[in-house]
């Protein structure tokens, strides 16, 4: 590797352990706080407020049953749980399922045109009366206990906002596996980032806001189809106060499919990034903290480096594959497959024995430290959400899936940035 | 409602605090990666100290050539490690272009003279003993001035595995080792590169495996011997087949 290509890989991954050390030295400051009840004792009843949760719905057919059912099912007081369902204009039977809740008293039946997810979240909030709301997206489905343990969490007056846990919901084929360790990173990171006043997203499954939030910052932007992810970095730049329930678990439907993942991905990341761009002024900027200090920049970085070592993997391919066919052509294509397995067979077997052949980079254990911090964080983030959970492998899916397919994402979402295009819903 | 809205001051000290853990952390790679160098380091005195002893190994043979019988001389008498050494030093040469430094050179030089030793003996069995090894001098340039020469180093490595008894000795022609200049004049060898000395005759320019088998037509008589060999065998497990 050229040396000015090693430097700019160690220059990326310094920040990366800097990262990685600032997350762990805030666990171990705030460790006292995981799992903790946000108050001295569990709310009573009378002390519960009221919240309405929003269902926007579109072509929902295959889950929203489910997702109402388990809001029915929430151990909470129904005179103070209202549910409001939102149609944003679907065009399969969806509207015709949820017709069979139109008689149970606490839920609310709303049928508009279609203008995207951002518009129904709207819809319902201006026609929301209660103090606390929230919503959850048609495909996911929250635990009974979820919403008792989020509420408590406002007896802090400067909380604005909470974030649940999010599992994926049955994870049992190898994507569905991957997407549960990264979830359960995911429930440990926005715990952490949650402590350190940096969460840059209140995802769509089951955060819970005070209404007047919407009243001082003003309603759910289009915001590159990632409306959950704008509305946090605004409450940011306003200083309001995001904080996450670590028990209040949250199970969501992962996509089944690699195309599905990628579309997905595709739309939270170039998200990501462009609302980023739209909140540039709060980058390396101290008024804003941890999140404009650490978490943005580091994030930004983070795409950049897996960008340069993506492209710098892709021009060291097209020179071995040139290389390859050069030597092809030069002694015969089945004559070159002979010579490859008279090297593995040979060459590889004797130098396996040999050290000198073993060439190690400091890289390589900066890597392992990062790898080691990550499967702490899968782990510990399994714990916190106090979730049984028996699927051990999963982490070994991640490792070996994730940084082979994620940089395939992260390049479409940049070139999507690049091109000002927004990525599509489905 | 509060809508004075107010953040935590960023604590400074624990920036510092994670920065100096990253120092730490970062030192400790850097120093396992510089103790792996020094290791690589060793490994590379190690075969300068192969290439010395065989040289000494083989100027006692040069010596003793004339007192053996050359019923106990064949052609592999010599320098065994030769392969492995040349797989070492383009093992490390293709793995770090840092390697090319003054120390892996010197290593490259001793290994050239390492070879030439080679060659020569051999050339004496030759004459001594009527042993008719094949032999093939390879004199290469920098990849800007010699655009055949990686191929003709891939012609020759597969003819390396193909034909283990063949014998190539390669010379660096950057590196300008006076025995190499000597062994070159005496071959007349001139650039431009590649330059493949065989049989006593030089070939300036790229050679095809079918080149190669046309000027040494022993290795065709190999494909054959191989080729009548492999037939036998065929027929000896069809006729078993037929048997049973």
């Amino acid at each position: 590797m050229p040396p000015v290509v090693s430097s700019i890989i160690y220059m990326f991954m310094f920040f990366l352990v800097y990262y990685q050390v600032f997350i762990l030295l805030t666990f171990f400051e705030h460790k006292h706080e995981f799992k903790k009840y946000p108050t001295n004792r569990a709310l009573t009843d009378q002390e519960l407020p009221a919240v309405t949760i929003l269902v926007p719905i579109f072509n929902e057919e295959k889950t929203v049953d489910k997702t109402i059912a388990s809001l029915l099912s929430l151990n909470y007081p129904k005179d103070k749980l209202q549910i409001t369902i939102v149609d944003d204009g679907s065009t399969d039977n969806t509207w015709n399922i949820v017709q069979k809740y139109k008689n149970v008293s606490n839920i609310a039946l709303h049928k508009k045109e279609n203008g995207g997810k951002f518009t129904a979240l709207n819809y319902g909030i201006e026609n929301c009366i209660t103090d606390f709301v929230g919503c959850l997206d048609a495909d996911s489905e929250v635990d009974a206990e979820a919403l008792r343990h989020i509420v408590p969490y406002f007896d802090n007056p400067e909380i604005m906002a909470v974030t649940p846990s999010l599992k994926i919901k049955n994870p049992d084929t190898i994507l569905g596996l991957m997407q549960n360790a990264e979830y359960n990173l995911g429930i440990f990171l926005r715990k952490i980032m949650g402590l350190i006043d940096a969460q840059y997203v209140t995802p769509g499954p089951f955060s819970i806001f005070r209404k007047n939030v919407f009243e001082t910052i003003g309603n759910y932007h289009h915001a590159h189809n990632t409306e959950d992810l704008e509305m946090a970095l605004r409450m940011q730049s306003k200083h309001m106060k995001i904080t996450c329930a670590d028990k209040a678990v949250v199970y969501t439907v992962g996509p089944r499919n690699l195309y599905r993942l990628y579309k997905q991905r595709v739309r939270w990341t170039g998200g990501f990034i462009q609302n980023a761009l739209d909140y540039k002024h709060m980058i390396l900027n101290p008024k804003y903290g941890n999140l404009g200090m650490l978490v943005l920049p580091i994030t930004m970085w983070t795409i950049v480096g897996t960008m340069f070592a993506l492209g710098y993997s892709v021009f060291e391919l097209i020179v071995k594959s040139m290389k390859a066919f050069n030597d092809i052509s030069v002694v015969g294509l089945k004559n070159q497959l002979g010579e490859i397995g008279n090297t593995f067979s040979v060459n590889l077997v004797s130098q396996f024995k040999e050290w000198m052949y073993y060439h190690v980079q400091g890289t390589f254990f900066l890597s392992l430290f990062s790898f080691s911090i990550v499967i702490f964080a899968v782990w510990y983030g399994r714990k916190i959400a106090n979730v049984k959970d028996s699927k051990k492998m999963d982490i070994v899916y991640f490792l070996m899936l994730y940084s082979l397919i994620a940089p395939i994402w992260l390049a479409t979402s940049v070139y999507n940035t690049i091109r000002k295009r927004d990525a599509a819903w489905r | 409602m509060n809508t004075n809205h107010t953040r935590n001051p960023i604590d400074w000290n624990k920036y510092l605090m994670t920065f100096f853990i990253t120092a730490v952390i970062f030192g400790g790679a850097l120093y396992i990666n510089n103790l792996l160098d020094k290791s690589r380091s060793n490994d590379i005195r190690s075969i300068q100290d192969t290439i010395s002893l065989n040289i000494l190994s083989s100027e006692t043979q040069y010596n003793l050539l004339s007192e053996t019988s050359c019923k106990n001389v064949n052609d592999s008498i010599l320098s065994s490690e030769l392969n492995s050494l040349e797989q070492k030093l383009s093992y490390l040469e293709s793995s770090d272009p840092s390697q090319n430094s003054a120390e892996f050179n010197y290593i490259k030089k001793y290994y050239e003279l390492l070879q030439i030793k080679d060659f020569s003996l051999m050339q004496r069995l030759t004459d001594k003993c009527g042993l008719k090894p094949i032999s093939i001098l390879y004199f290469y340039g920098s990849k800007d001035d010699c655009s055949d020469c990686e191929k003709t180093s891939v012609v020759l490595n597969y003819l390396r595995n193909q034909y283990p008894n063949i014998r190539i000795y390669s010379f660096d022609r950057r590196l300008s080792v006076s025995a190499v200049d000597t062994l070159a004049k005496i071959y007349k060898v001139q650039a431009p590169y590649p330059v493949l000395v065989i049989n006593d005759e030089a070939y300036n320019g790229y050679k095809s495996i079918d080149d190669m088998k046309n000027i040494l037509p022993e290795l065709k008589k190999i494909d054959k011997e191989r080729l009548t060999a492999g037939s036998k065998n065929s027929s000896t497990e069809n006729s078993t087949t037929t048997l049973k």
